[in-house]
């Protein structure tokens, strides 16, 4: 029998890479902010509401320019992927008051929703918000620190750990889709995803995650055996 | 308007439309019934969530480079190679950590390799 407070920790304890990536990723945000003419609290505020590094990176250069409707798109079109993920991953988060829901995909992004989604499809889990919040609880916070040590540091981190600290993230994340074998449909999805999304951003620069992730549904589900519509 | 005020407008106003496309899915699908496992709905985004998953990870290994700049440079290829090790160390060992920094220390070795 599991408590909440047991799930809760245990996506702490998952959210470890996230949190060692962030707390490098976010001080490069942080530096980056200042480097951009931003204030100590628009470079915060930046983190904790928009909480999507690749947007508040291409937001801050475009600020920097003084072009402040192509910064604004920047954030509206890189985080239009977040409409998807919170589709996929909301009917796994139990039922709880919608209000908690509301409140908690504030703190959804591409590392949380990663890291959680496995677990929590895996159905293991008698409390799946709790254990969603652990996950947020290891990487929000430290993202806002680590954004607020980088706005006053700077650049202190080596290059090379730079580089090395970005690829915890893939690493990590092959991990998960290590993890669905073998299921060979969702492996599929995944490699197809990690060739064609490069492609298409390079078509589509900003949609490139999304045109890919639904591409690539449609593709794999036409190709199920006797698929029709069931029930939705 | 101040500069300081403009910076304010685009962040406040990133962070509606960013909260608006997390919050939407929570609002509508509670209003759908799904049917765990056995609807087409739930399986459609079960396969864009891997879909996902791989993308972040292509995006990733291209680093900030443009797809003509990321083909020729090695450090694509450290990262597949780096990637497909990983991936196959997770299939003979259980938990995420050891791959991961075993994963980690692949990368950084290739890369010294590379230079």
């Amino acid at each position: 029998m599991t408590t909440p407070a047991r799930e809760f920790l245990k996506g702490c304890r998952d959210a470890l890479p996230v949190t060692l990536t962030f707390s490098v990723l976010f001080v490069v945000v942080g530096a980056h902010s200042q480097a951009s003419g931003l204030d100590l609290a628009q470079g915060l505020a930046l983190t904790a509401l928009v909480f999507a590094a690749p947007a508040q990176m291409a937001a801050t250069d475009l600020i920097a320019q003084g072009a402040w409707l192509p910064a604004l798109l920047a954030i509206v079109v890189i985080n239009f992927r977040f409409l998807l993920m919170s589709a996929s991953i909301t009917p796994y988060l139990g039922k709880p008051p919608r209000s908690r829901l509301l409140a908690s995909v504030q703190m959804l992004s591409a590392s949380t929703f990663a890291t959680s989604f496995i677990p929590l499809r895996e159905n293991r889990l008698q409390h799946p918000l709790r254990y969603f919040l652990g996950v947020c609880a290891a990487s929000f916070p430290t993202a806002i620190l680590a954004t607020g040590v980088g706005y006053l540091v700077q650049d202190t981190i080596p290059p090379w750990l730079q580089q090395t600290m970005t690829m915890v993230l893939p690493i990590y994340f092959v991990t998960f889709l290590a993890r669905v074998w073998p299921k060979t449909r969702f492996l599929a999805a995944g490699a197809l995803g990690l060739v064609l999304t490069p492609v298409a951003n390079s078509l589509l620069p900003g949609f490139g995650l999304i045109v890919t992730a639904l591409v690539v549904a449609a593709f794999l589900m036409l190709l199920e055996p006797g698929a029709c519509p069931k029930t939705i | 308007m101040s500069e300081n005020h403009l910076i304010w407008l685009v962040i406040l106003t990133g962070a509606a439309a960013s909260y608006a496309f997390r919050s939407l899915p929570v609002l509508v699908m509670s209003k759908l019934n799904l049917e765990e496992g056995g609807s087409d709905l739930l399986r459609f985004f079960d396969y864009a969530t891997y879909a996902i998953i791989g993308g972040i990870i292509g995006t990733a290994l291209m680093g900030s480079n443009d797809l003509a700049t990321a083909v020729r440079d090695p450090r694509l290829l450290t990262g597949l190679i780096t990637v497909a090790a990983t991936f196959a160390f997770c299939l003979k060992v259980r938990g995420n950590l050891l791959p991961l920094f075993a994963g980690v220390g692949l990368y950084q070795g290739l890369s010294w390799l590379v230079g």
